[in-house]
């Protein structure tokens, strides 16, 4: 006997879109034995036209576990009405027959539609629930985006953030819409006589497949991006933490049903395990984003008093005092790099060179400091800009020299005149004391734009 | 909301509260409506377990026998008068179609 096995995108309610599936699975010799939470059990046998038929058991546990006295009584009654019992996945039940005209499981479309409908209110509550969660998420990111729009939008979980939340939202909401219309569209023809109509499956269910892909991918690039990867390494990465997940919470389910634990003991088990994975997911997640480590000095300065230890760096910065054409020599200025962060919409990266405090009394001495914006989608370049020019009061400059699109000069502080120049999609808003000749501003523009 | 729903009996509610005049189990019941009704009327085991349990719930039927897995039933007074009144409902529409008949004239 040969088993085989196949992934499924049914939700508990397409009930009769299951029924067509394992009839032509049927036909094509494949008779369901075991229903597990994504993947059904096949056996390979001779094609047979057999009919199935799902029934909704109220008391059914979403959790399985071993069959209630209930539904063992449920099942007598199938089966002397000549259905065998195959399987349950959810709150469904699934029966099989061979009979040519098998009396119906439901000939009663009224008491049909009732119970689905008492299914229906038991599992609408926790999908309010998650709709709730998902709008609170979805306000809580909209408030980060506020605040702090340009880190918001290069933060390497910008995109499951943007995605994840609105798609889950839109599917919940649209299963339910979905369910409001077969609902009234079923009292409607049970009333005139007639049975519930079919699920409105399809639109929902590619909907429903759809985000998933979404999601997965933003969260694959997510993990690229923590890890370094290439594409195709981040979508194995991220395919393998997911099944990775899915395996810690659904294996001891399915062990524990093999077992025939009842439902109490399953759920119980379930929901602690997925509480642990979710809390250990989340630590990895946050350990892996971390915000990048910190860096160590190149070596550490102490004042001549002793009093104070600096830490001083020596990064290759782009653009440097140097460069700049100030004289930095013999003095212990620190040159400190990093990207900030980076995502696929805004990639920040800042860079400063300073000397010791303690050193600016002892004669000349210079600052610089700039950020680096680079914007990857076109229409967020405004919404930088403006974002950029709303933090400091910058006032519009003309100055060919520069060779950018927008020029803007800030009031400046003690360490200098404010720059924020613009290039297509590359913003740069740099501080310095040093003032700029031609050669300064070339030297910036290159550093900047290559 | 009980009596709402019940307020008119459908073919098979009428018919299972009719097996249960003598005690029956849930299987036994299907067998005896299909031999009452000749064939004509056939309960699926899905809707007759959700009205055995709502019957119960409502005192028209009550639990009599469990033996292992099966629950007998018998109709209760309460059952027994909501036949009745079903009874005396579907002689008044017959009554009522015929009465229309004689005076209509025609046959269908």
């Amino acid at each position: 006997v040969k088993t085989t096995y196949r992934i499924h995108f049914y939700r508990p309610m397409d009930g009769d879109a299951v029924e067509r599936w394992l009839h032509r699975k049927a036909l094509r010799g494949l008779r369901l034995e075991k229903a597990g939470q994504f993947v059904w059990r096949f056996r390979r046998t001779e094609p047979a036209p057999l009919t199935y038929a799902v029934t909704y058991f109220p008391d059914a546990s979403v959790y399985g576990g071993a069959a209630t006295p209930q539904q063992e009584e449920y099942a007598e009654y199938c089966a002397a009405a000549g259905w065998d019992y195959v399987t349950q996945w959810h709150r469904m039940q699934i029966f099989v027959t061979d009979r040519e005209d098998p009396i119906p499981l439901e000939t009663d479309p009224h008491q049909k539609l009732d119970t689905i409908r008492q299914i229906m209110r038991k599992d609408t509550m926790p999908l309010l629930l998650l709709l709730a969660l998902c709008l609170l998420q979805i306000w809580l990111t909209w408030q980060e985006y506020r605040v702090a729009p340009i880190a918001f939008l290069s933060s390497p979980v910008v995109l499951p953030r943007l995605l994840a939340y609105p798609l889950l939202s839109l599917t919940t909401i649209m299963d339910q819409i979905a369910w409001r219309l077969w609902l009234r569209r079923s009292e409607r023809s049970v009333a005139a006589g007639g049975d519930c109509v079919p699920s409105l499956f399809p639109l929902s269910r590619w909907l429903g497949i759809g985000s998933v892909v979404v999601v997965a991918l933003a969260f694959c690039q997510m993990i690229g991006y923590a890890l370094q990867m290439d594409a195709a390494e981040a979508v194995l990465y991220g395919l393998g933490t997911a099944l990775a997940i899915m395996l810690a919470i659904y294996l001891p389910m399915w062990w524990m049903r093999e077992h025939g634990y009842g439902e109490k003991a399953i759920r119980k088990t379930t929901l602690i395990i997925t509480v642990v994975v979710v809390v250990v997911f989340t630590f990895g997640a946050v350990a892996l984003m971390g915000g990048g480590e910190e860096i160590e000095p190149a070596y550490w300065y102490e004042t001549a008093d002793g009093d104070r230890t600096y830490g001083i760096y020596d990064d290759p910065i782009p653009l440097t005092l140097a460069d700049l054409g100030a004289e930095t020599d013999g003095l212990p200025y620190s040159r400190y790099f990093r990207s900030l962060s980076s995502s696929p919409l805004v990639e920040r990266t800042q860079a400063s060179e300073h000397c010791p405090p303690e050193k600016h009394l002892e004669g000349e001495f210079h600052d610089l400091f700039y950020s680096i914006y680079r914007i990857k989608l076109p229409f967020l370049r405004d919404l930088c800009r403006n974002e950029l020019l709303r933090q400091t009061e910058f006032s519009p400059a003309e100055d060919f020299r520069w060779q950018a699109e927008e020029l803007y000069i800030g009031p400046g502080n003690s360490s200098g005149a404010e720059y924020m120049a613009i290039w297509g999609s590359t913003i740069l808003f740099l501080r310095t004391d040093i003032p700029l000749d031609d050669a300064a501003i070339g030297a910036i523009r290159s550093a900047v734009l290559n | 909301v009980a009596r709402e729903k019940f307020q008119t009996l459908t073919e098979q509610m009428f018919y299972i509260l009719l097996a249960l005049r003598e005690e029956c189990c849930g299987v036994d019941i299907m067998e005896h409506v299909g031999s009452i009704t000749a064939g004509r009327v056939a309960i699926g085991p899905g809707t007759l377990y959700t009205l055995l349990e709502e019957f119960c719930r409502i005192g028209w039927i009550r639990e009599t026998k469990v033996e292992g897995r099966r629950r007998s039933y018998r109709i209760t007074i309460r059952g027994r008068e909501r036949l009745e009144e079903e009874y005396q409902r579907l002689l008044r529409q017959t009554e009522d179609y015929r009465l229309a008949l004689e005076k209509g004239g025609d046959a269908p």
